[in-house]
């Protein structure tokens, strides 16, 4: 079994054609690939509530069960977050989405802490955007937090060496290694570090081809145990899939 | 993998490796690790490839170049001349001792050289009156418009999937320009430079040690490229440009 905990619904403004639902279902078949959660690209770049909107549009259109969604939300439009929150509710929606660049909130600031306070009184896990040094603030965030369950979308990206700093500070938070540009031996170094407990397969589809972390957990030679967690249980729990 | 062609039925070369050490990310990748890469690091043989040296690159060209002739002669590589591009006069002797055929790399961004520096442009100009291959390193949009106009041929080693439109804008009217695998990651990316400039502009390169290997490869493999195509970006576009076809 292989869940994708972090993928996108949605075209994006640059020179590709991935605006389908279908590209996500046509990567699903390819990759093997049997649940991804989605976040609708219109509701991170542009507007939560109509992009989440559509994206549920999608998902009663398609009616595909192993989609699943993100709700994304804004820190500085939690009126709307609460709305949204209320209203697409499990089994189709299993988790939050914040992005901090588009949304111009750090994720030290008091702005993010309240917005993952929100989601966590909702029940559900937030998968957060970080990049550089920022993964250590979402660990300081979820120490914060009673009862917070965070992704660390990207794992800091070209940070990742603080993965191990970030999982010292919390029991309440994962890392997800998606990157377009991946460096080498990153994600063996990171379980050697942390364990295997903690890391959550996702490939940023369709933005991002599967191939390259599926290529990188390869490179990883995953043992029989760490492949189980990694490429489905951790997730599994994680989401309440 | 979980899907795409026939892997052991694919000769692959790799346009994109380097021998040292990066001071940015402090990773250090020697000659027996890019052994162990080509003789099937990824699941796939790599039978050959440019290679050139960090140390060129980041401190001193003339011992790392040395050091890339000499590890490309035990793997079976082409060595790249890398260029200091801060060093106009030290690129010229360079050029000047160079045999004809030489491929040469620049890796401007990492010496903090703007496409503007004269020095720079004098670079490119004598790289394209001595119809060497560059393979060019650095942000496609900022650096490739200073290699346009000049028939030159040049693999652009950075080219990122955001930055696809701009690399189709450049490349249009420039038949000599050609880009790495290694950072077109989106769905579509290779397909689209096919479609529209043709399956002789791909070629495969991995930065394996630095890069993850394994990502670039298996992207190739499980692209929806046609054979021809794949065939094409796997080995036989970069033999051709490095004279080996």
């Amino acid at each position: 079994m292989i869940v994708d905990a972090h993928a996108h619904w949605g075209p994006w403004f640059f020179s590709m054609e991935t605006g389908s639902l279908a590209l996500n279902r046509a990567l699903l078949d390819r990759f093997g690939i049997d649940v991804q959660v989605v976040s609708a690209i219109e509701a991170i770049t542009y507007d939560p509530v109509s992009g989440n909107a559509a994206l549920e549009r999608e998902f009663a259109n398609a009616d595909d069960p192993r989609l699943r969604g993100y709700v994304t939300i804004d820190p500085r439009d939690l009126a709307a977050a609460e709305r949204d929150l209320g209203r697409l509710t499990r089994p189709r929606w299993v988790g939050v989405k914040i992005h901090t660049h588009y949304t111009a909130t750090p994720i030290a600031s008091g702005a993010m802490r309240d917005a993952l306070r929100l989601a966590t009184d909702a029940g559900l896990p937030v998968l957060v955007h970080t990049w550089g040094g920022d993964v250590v603030d979402l660990a300081d965030q979820a120490a914060a937090i009673d009862g917070a369950r965070l992704i660390a979308g990207h794992m800091g990206a070209n940070a990742w060496r603080l993965v191990p700093d970030a999982r010292r500070r919390s029991d309440r938070i994962w890392f997800e290694p998606c990157w377009s540009q991946p460096e080498a031996h990153r994600i063996r170094w990171v379980l050697d570090a942390i364990g295997a407990d903690r890391l959550v397969f996702g490939t940023d589809a369709t933005l991002i081809d599967p191939s390259v972390t599926f290529g990188a957990v390869h490179a990883a030679r995953l043992s029989d145990s760490e492949r189980a967690a990694v490429m489905a249980g951790n997730a599994a729990d994680l989401l309440g899939l | 993998m979980s899907a795409g062609t026939n892997a052991a039925a694919l000769q692959v070369w790799d346009a994109d490796l380097l021998v040292g050490r990066d001071p940015v990310t402090a990773v250090r990748t020697a000659v027996p690790d890019l052994a162990a890469w080509l003789a099937a690091g990824a699941g796939v043989p790599i039978v050959g490839g440019v290679l050139g040296s960090l140390r060129a690159m980041t401190f001193d060209a003339a011992s790392g170049n040395a050091e890339a002739v000499e590890a490309a002669r035990t793997l079976g590589l082409v060595p790249s001349l890398t260029l200091e591009t801060r060093d106009w006069l030290g690129a010229r002797a360079a050029l000047a001792a160079a045999p004809d055929g030489t491929v040469v790399r620049l890796a401007p961004q990492r010496q903090d050289c703007l496409p503007t520096h004269p020095g720079f442009a004098a670079i490119v100009r004598a790289c394209a009156e001595r119809d060497l291959v560059v393979f060019a390193e650095g942000d496609v949009r900022v650096w490739g418009p200073a290699y346009a106009g000049r028939g030159l041929r040049v693999v652009f080693l950075d080219a990122h999937f955001y930055h696809l439109g701009d690399l189709v804008a450049l490349a249009a009217d420039e038949p000599g320009f050609h880009v790495s695998t290694r950072l077109l990651n989106g769905p579509d990316s290779l397909e689209i430079v096919v479609d529209e400039l043709g399956s002789d502009r791909l070629v495969f390169g991995s930065r394996a040690g630095f890069h993850e290997g394994r990502s670039a490869v298996e992207r190739l493999l499980t692209s929806t490229l046609d054979d021809e195509a794949r065939r094409a970006a796997a080995s036989g576009n970069l033999a051709r440009l490095v004279g080996r076809a």
